[in-house]
């Protein structure tokens, strides 16, 4: 394999050595890099602070909007006893309540008078669904 | 932070000079060529992490900051001789640090100073940034063997000048 000769124009012109970059320079460019990366960051810090103000006007309003949601009594159990080991968990009876389409169902069927039956109406008017029958009419259905 | 600042003196102790040695090819004066490669540096530090060459990258923008600086000077001579006004380039010829041989420099330098501008920036761009054809054809967006056929031309002027020069 041949090597070429080193061309003695290209040597001599390695021989030159360009100015190096002034200290001046080297200070002035190091300054602007650093003021535009300390301005970035101040942008960035403000864009930030922007989108957490959007987030919690956004928040507010929506809260503020639909209104607060069903109230719940605050949980402050008690951390009772761990359950001895070998023994069974007692579930305690509790009366089921009956649902609200049974007493609307019941209220009616106990209303002697058409005017019992128009409070019954008028309790649960808002929750019932209408429908219609084509053998008997405009019927009510608690739609609960 | 410190890492960073590392970072930048390595470019600035490897390329600097270069650079500006290049910014000298279109701008006159030393001061206004280290304005150039200011500009310059300061848009390549911002996205030399997106692109591919970031060497070819940054000679790219000290070129374009110059070509940039060499419009608005024509616009600003343009208006300056309208006024009446002296506006000409200054031709200090420091490019290079001082030699033992000053006569052999200034012969050297003031044959390059008689070529083609392109032929001179391959030349400046190969021999004293060490970029590569490829790099240089990336800096210039053109082939790798156009950037080769320039700077042998350059070499061939550069001895035939100073072969009638008496080197």
């Amino acid at each position: 394999m041949m090597t070429e000769e080193p061309d003695p124009l290209e040597a001599q012109l390695h021989k030159l050595k360009p100015q190096p970059m002034s200290a001046e320079l080297r200070g002035r460019i190091a300054g602007r890099i650093s003021a535009s990366a300390r301005a970035r960051a101040r942008i960035l810090r403000g864009s930030l602070v922007a989108l957490a103000a959007v987030l919690l006007v956004s928040v507010t309003v929506v809260v503020a909007v639909r209104g607060p949601g069903p109230q719940t009594e605050g949980t402050k159990g008690v951390v009772g006893p761990a359950l001895p080991a070998g023994e069974s968990v007692r579930i305690p009876e509790r009366p089921a309540e009956p649902p609200l389409r049974l007493l609307a169902a019941r209220q009616l069927a106990e209303a002697e008078t058409i005017d019992q039956v128009d409070a019954v109406l008028d309790q649960y008017a808002p929750r019932w669904l209408v429908f219609t029958d084509k053998d008997r009419g405009v019927l009510f259905a608690p739609g609960l | 932070m410190q890492d960073e600042r590392d970072e930048l003196n390595t470019w600035f102790h490897r390329h600097g000079g270069a650079l500006v040695l290049l910014a000298r090819q279109w701008v006159g004066s030393q001061a206004d060529a280290e304005d150039v490669v200011q500009e310059a540096f300061v848009g390549f530090w911002r996205s030399r992490n997106r692109v591919g060459d970031a060497v070819a990258y940054l000679y790219r923008c000290v070129r374009h900051a110059a070509l940039g600086w060499l419009r608005s000077r024509r616009r600003r001579l343009r208006r300056e001789r309208i006024a009446g006004r002296d506006g000409e380039l200054s031709t200090e010829r420091d490019l290079f640090s001082p030699l033992e041989n000053e006569e052999e420099m200034a012969r050297i330098q003031t044959a390059m100073e008689r070529l083609p501008t392109t032929q001179r920036e391959v030349l400046v761009l190969h021999i004293w940034g060490e970029l590569t054809f490829a790099q240089i054809a990336a800096v210039f967006k053109v082939s790798p063997n156009t950037a080769a056929s320039r700077y042998r031309y350059a070499l061939a002027s550069l001895r035939r000048q100073l072969a009638g020069n008496g080197g």
